[in-house]
């Protein structure tokens, strides 16, 4: 028998501690437990990205940007353009109505404020279309037949559009008491914003925008 | 003169210096380890006492702004400092994810550097042990022993994998166990590891939103209209079923899930068994029978202008009446809805069985006195005005009413009702042909409404859309519980692995008829008993 074995065996090797240079003991653990981590999340979030199919948030052409400032959808700056699919198919971008006041609203059928100011919308549309003024209705990632049976109960007269994927209205930074809706924009014929009202639009509020977007006032 | 000999200290090499090693030195010492793992019990033990940010109100700067006034009250000027430090949101804190992820790293980092000798000790272990090591008298075990042979194949028999040797005459043995048993110990930190990463991921990534939906209102939306993951539950059917005595057997709804527009799950959903979409779960957590929904047209412009869904909440104190004929029979046994007001008395006309007709009404008793029902025949202009307490019968030739007490039926305080003066009570109750929903008061009285049929009023019509139910349901996504899974997985088979395969080694040695063993692996005791046994066995066979 060798002289220098020892006479104990070595009972309890997971006490050992062995250093094998940064990358063996430190770097790849920490950066395999990171990857499966990574893996595990980036499979269970669905990994993919959304499609751009073209509608959503467009850049305005810098001629139709009176302001010469970004857009942003703030008092007296001009409002971001978009290009929003309507009920009937057909597309409508915001920037090509330059030259007529408009009241954008954003709206959605869950959300009561909505339902209840709706009426009263429909009401002020049907006593300013005369003067110019156009109204439309952005419905925010909705389904198409909940909205177009809305539209029918409610008698709603002024153009809808959806925001299927709520890319404008993280754009326009909608805010109001109801996650966001309603958000109404008074918006004169240059296309720059002159007030916003988030929650529901009282005809107060409405006259107040309405006057601020009319030439010579309402 | 000699100079003193001092013993010189070990020289510092340049690699104790190296931060890497100071880093991994830190990570492997069991101290550090143990300090984090207090330092994260201490923070969570504040995290519990301490109140926290509600979850729905994180991301909203308002609701965060209020919540944190309210704090205010109680943690006075300890509050600003007490946020600015994460105190309020303990579990989603900077320090506290930080030290989570450093004792996951702490962790992996052991786990890591414990692979080398363990692979060595499974995959080439020591065979052969010095004579001393054997001759060890108090750990040695010696059993009579004439044949290495049959020795080496009652160890086979108990699945030792068996090593023999043959030199000087005396015959070396090794046998070994369930080797692989010893990577257990990396399957329990593994889970250890994946038990703090699902915590913390958790933490990190969970949502869970709950919406409370009526079936047949517009699809209820699920998260932020500008959050990634918005959706919107559309609630088909509610259905709650009860025992005899009311306790809740089973609720569960057909739901309908949209994501922009578009249908993407349909399924139903119960309190076990969720509908699943997209990494979510939802969950029935809720039912409400009471629902009710009113729409009202406007008969001018001839559209909708008015289509909700309430759920009646509260209850409203109703008489209940008995009215037996003369035989005794009960041919009447109702809640009486108010739909008229006289004075402080509201009540209703009734048509008992035979077609008299009666108003009945209750009012409060006042001061803490009990319900009064107040009865008159209507057309009957003088002596016919009865006042009856609870329990109190009435004799109305042919036929005995009873009021029987008060009792309560589902109500609401609604406002906003086109035509309704201010504010209203809605009220649902069971009518002579179903469901009855009575909303008042509109031009001065409450309206009776039976589902699908139409009532005008002035410029409006109002249409009771019938009885809709209230499904409750909770949205929740968790990562972090795939983690939970796999890790629950891993470290009950690492329980099992030690517990059940230990890895036993024995060494021997066979010389003169006498066999000489150490072991490793479990208690000296059970080693000698299985050695034992092994030794008899094996001279029982030759």
């Amino acid at each position: 028998m060798r002289e220098e074995e020892t006479p104990e065996l070595e009972s309890r090797p997971q006490s050992r501690r062995e250093w094998s240079g940064a990358l063996r003991s430190i770097v790849l653990p920490v950066g395999l437990v990171v990857a499966i981590v990574g893996v595990l999340l980036y499979v269970q979030s669905g990994g993919g990205s959304s499609e751009d199919d073209g509608f959503g948030t467009v850049a305005l052409p810098e001629a139709k940007n009176v302001t010469a400032q970004t857009p942003n959808a703030r008092d007296g700056r001009a409002a971001p353009d978009f290009l929003l699919r309507q009920l009937d198919g057909e597309p409508l971008r915001l920037s090509d109505l330059q030259g007529q006041p408009l009241i954008v609203n954003f709206w959605a059928t869950w959300c009561p404020t909505c339902r209840a100011e709706t009426p009263d919308l429909i009401d002020l549309y049907e006593e300013y279309r005369d003067k110019g003024v156009l109204l439309l209705g952005v419905n925010l990632r909705e389904n198409e037949a909940a909205v177009s049976t809305f539209v029918e109960d409610f008698g709603i007269n002024y153009p809808i559009l959806f925001d299927r994927d709520g890319d404008v209205a993280g754009t326009w930074r909608i805010g109001g008491p109801n996650r966001g809706v309603p958000s109404t924009y008074f918006i004169d014929r240059e296309g720059v914003v002159r007030k916003v009202v988030f929650g529901t639009v009282t005809r107060k509020l409405a006259d107040e925008g309405l006057a601020l977007i009319l030439p010579g006032g309402s | 003169m000699a100079e003193a000999s001092f013993g010189r200290p070990a020289r510092l090499r340049w690699s104790d210096y190296d931060p890497l090693r100071l880093l991994w030195r830190g990570l492997v010492s069991v101290r550090f380890a143990l300090g984090l793992i207090g330092f994260l019990a201490l923070a969570s033990f504040a995290g519990v006492v301490i109140p926290q940010l509600p979850i729905e109100m994180r991301g909203n700067p308002a609701a965060e702004a209020g919540w944190l006034e309210f704090q205010r009250g109680r943690f006075g000027f300890l509050t600003d400092p007490m946020d600015a430090l994460g105190f309020f949101q303990v579990f989603r804190s900077l320090w506290f994810v930080s030290g989570l992820a450093l004792l996951v790293a702490s962790v992996c980092v052991c786990t890591a550097n414990r692979l080398p000798p363990i692979w060595r000790n499974v995959f080439r272990p020591q065979t052969r042990v010095p004579d001393e090591y054997l001759a060890h008298s108090d750990a040695s075990i010696v059993v009579s022993a004439a044949n290495a042979g049959s020795l080496a194949r009652e160890l086979a028999r108990k699945r030792y994998r068996v090593t023999t040797a043959v030199e000087g005459g005396a015959t070396y043995v090794f046998a070994d166990r369930y080797p692989w048993a010893q990577f257990a110990t990396f399957v329990s930190h593994l889970a250890l590891i994946l038990f703090l990463a699902g915590g913390f991921v958790t933490v990190v990534t969970s949502r869970e939103q709950q919406v409370f939906v009526a079936e047949g209102e517009p699809a209820y939306p699920v998260f932020a209209v500008d959050d990634r993951d918005h959706m919107q539950l559309y609630v088909e059917d509610a259905v709650g079923r009860f025992d005899d005595s009311g306790f809740p057997l089973d609720y569960r709804t057909s739901l309908v899930v949209y994501r922009d527009g578009q249908e993407v799950a349909r399924g139903v959903s119960t309190v076990s068994d969720p509908l699943h979409y997209g990494g979510y779960t939802f969950h029935q957590s809720y039912y409400f029978p009471n629902g009710a929904q009113l729409k009202v047209r406007d008969l001018t412009a001839g559209r909708l202008v008015y289509d909700e869904f309430f759920a009646l909440t509260a209850g409203a104190a109703t008489p209940q009446i008995i009215v037996r004929d003369s035989s005794g029979n009960v041919v009447l046994n109702d809640a009486i809805v108010p739909t008229d007001f006289i004075g402080d008395t509201a009540g209703t006309g009734v048509t008992l069985p035979g077609g008299r007709q009666f108003w009945i009404g209750a009012r409060p008793g006042g001061e803490d006195g009990p319900w009064q029902l107040i009865v008159f025949e209507t057309g009957r202009t003088q002596g016919a005005r009865e006042v009856l307490g609870p329990g109190q019968t009435l004799d109305l030739q042919g036929l005995t009413l009873n009021f029987a007490g008060m009792t309560e039926v589902p109500s609401l305080v609604v406002k906003g009702i086109p035509g309704l003066e201010d504010e209203g009570v809605a009220e649902l109750s069971q009518g002579p042909s179903g469901d009855l929903l009575t909303v008042g008061p509109v031009a001065g009285r409450a309206l009776a409404l039976s589902p699908g049929e139409p009532v005008a009023v002035g410029n409006y019509e109002y249409t009771f859309g019938g009885r809709r139910e209230f499904a409750g349901i909770t949205v929740r996504r968790d990562p972090g519980s795939v983690f939970i899974w796999i890790a629950t997985g891993l470290f009950l088979l690492g329980l099992a692995l030690t517990f059940y395969t230990p890895r036993r080694r024995l060494w021997g040695k066979i010389d003169s008829g006498q066999a000489a063993f150490r072991g490793l692996g479990g208690r000296q005791l059970a080693i000698e008993r299985e050695i034992r046994e092994v030794a008899a066995r094996a001279s029982a066979a030759e």
